[in-house]
């Protein structure tokens, strides 16, 4: 009986003395899944929410949304970046973003993980925005900042979402 | 399969919350559990195999051959969880039946409460007005309307399914039906 080994077969079976770690994860099957599954969980989790109630996030949409996204638009719409209409733009955004996620940091809290990747996020597209005016690099590196930013932006939409619907099905005037 | 579930005008929920209020239910006490309710009336609850009853059926409340209880409340198994379930049979039996009286005839709860008779869904509203009382619903309402700053909303409807053990979706119908009540109450003084 002959057996046809893949090349990932062979792999593992070159390598299974070598990395015992790699082997039993074989066998065990792909964590990467789990791995996601908990980020999404701990993501949508009601106690990480970063919000206060619906007025909190309602009004969070325009400066912690749509003006992240608009941060695109500068990268996009100039032929040369330079301080002014590249830099001030993306770098008074990602500020304003780090200190929303500051301001609402509380000593202990779970969602202050989540606060954290925020500020990460928003450091990393401030760096960038210094960074990437210097050099002669192409339009769609101009705009890596500004797609970090929608990023955090886009991430807090199903919190928003979530807490305007819920307190619109509170309202007596929903004929749900 | 679309059903016309015609909602209850507001005056059927105030003459409802009503009688629910004069009725023995109300002496016995709001919001306990189907087993202790059934203990009280003297009822029995079976949960029965899935097969045991009608697809679109959840629960049944027939005669019960063992004397010493005045009906039987059979329930399929996957649905012995849902608080509504039994509540629905009990107040069959306090409405329909009398309480201290024999059950002669059977009555049953269709799958989440989907149904054309008007009755039906008129005991479906009071299972509901005796799971969530209308008076303690108010009081938590008002509680999260005078907060200030205004409580998370995510957390009030939250807390307020663990503490009936209901989903989301009939914290937030039962939040409306007392506002609307309430409102309705309010426009007749």
């Amino acid at each position: 009986m002959t057996r046809v080994f893949s090349r990932y077969d062979q792999l593992f079976a070159a390598t299974d003395g070598l990395f015992p770690s790699l082997s039993r994860q074989r066998e065990e099957g792909c964590d990467t899944r789990k791995l996601l599954g908990a980020v999404s969980t701990y993501w949508v989790a009601l106690e990480n929410n970063i919000f206060k109630n619906y007025f909190d996030a309602l009004f969070g949409f325009i400066p912690l949304v749509l003006l992240p996204a608009a941060s695109l638009l500068p990268a996009l719409r100039i032929s040369e970046a330079g301080l002014w209409n590249y830099t001030f733009p993306i770098a008074s955004i990602s500020i304003a973003g780090i200190y929303d996620a500051y301001g609402r940091w509380e000593e202990h809290k779970s969602r202050n993980l989540k606060l954290g990747i925020r500020i990460a996020l928003n450091c990393m597209a401030l760096l960038l925005s210094a960074i990437l005016v210097q050099l002669n690099c192409s339009t769609f590196v101009r705009c890596i900042p500004g797609f970090l930013l929608t990023a955090c932006g886009l991430a807090l939409l199903g919190e928003i979402w979530m807490r305007v619907r819920t307190s619109i099905e509170m309202s007596e005037w929903y004929r749900g | 399969m679309f059903f016309n579930n015609k909602k209850l005008s507001v005056e059927r929920m105030i003459e409802l919350e009503d009688k629910l209020a004069n009725s023995q239910l109300a002496e016995i006490g709001f919001a306990k559990t189907d087993e202790e309710l059934a203990k009280i009336l003297n009822l029995a609850i079976e949960v029965v195999d899935d097969r045991a009853l009608p697809k679109d059926t959840e629960a049944t409340l027939t005669q019960s051959d063992d004397l010493q209880y005045f009906g039987l409340i059979r329930v399929k198994q996957k649905y012995r969880r849902s608080v509504f379930a039994c509540i629905h049979e009990i107040i069959h039996y306090v409405f329909d039946v009398g309480c201290g009286n024999r059950v002669t005839e059977t009555f049953e709860r269709k799958v989440r409460g989907k149904t054309r008779d008007e009755h039906e869904q008129d005991i479906n509203y009071m299972a509901a007005s005796y799971s969530m009382p209308f008076v303690q619903i108010k009081q938590a309402i008002k509680h999260y309307n005078d907060s200030s700053p205004r409580m998370d909303e995510l957390v009030f409807v939250h807390d307020l399914c663990q503490k009936y053990g209901q989903e989301r979706e009939s914290v937030l119908r039962r939040i409306r039906e007392v506002k609307r009540i309430d409102r309705e109450r309010r426009e007749r003084i």
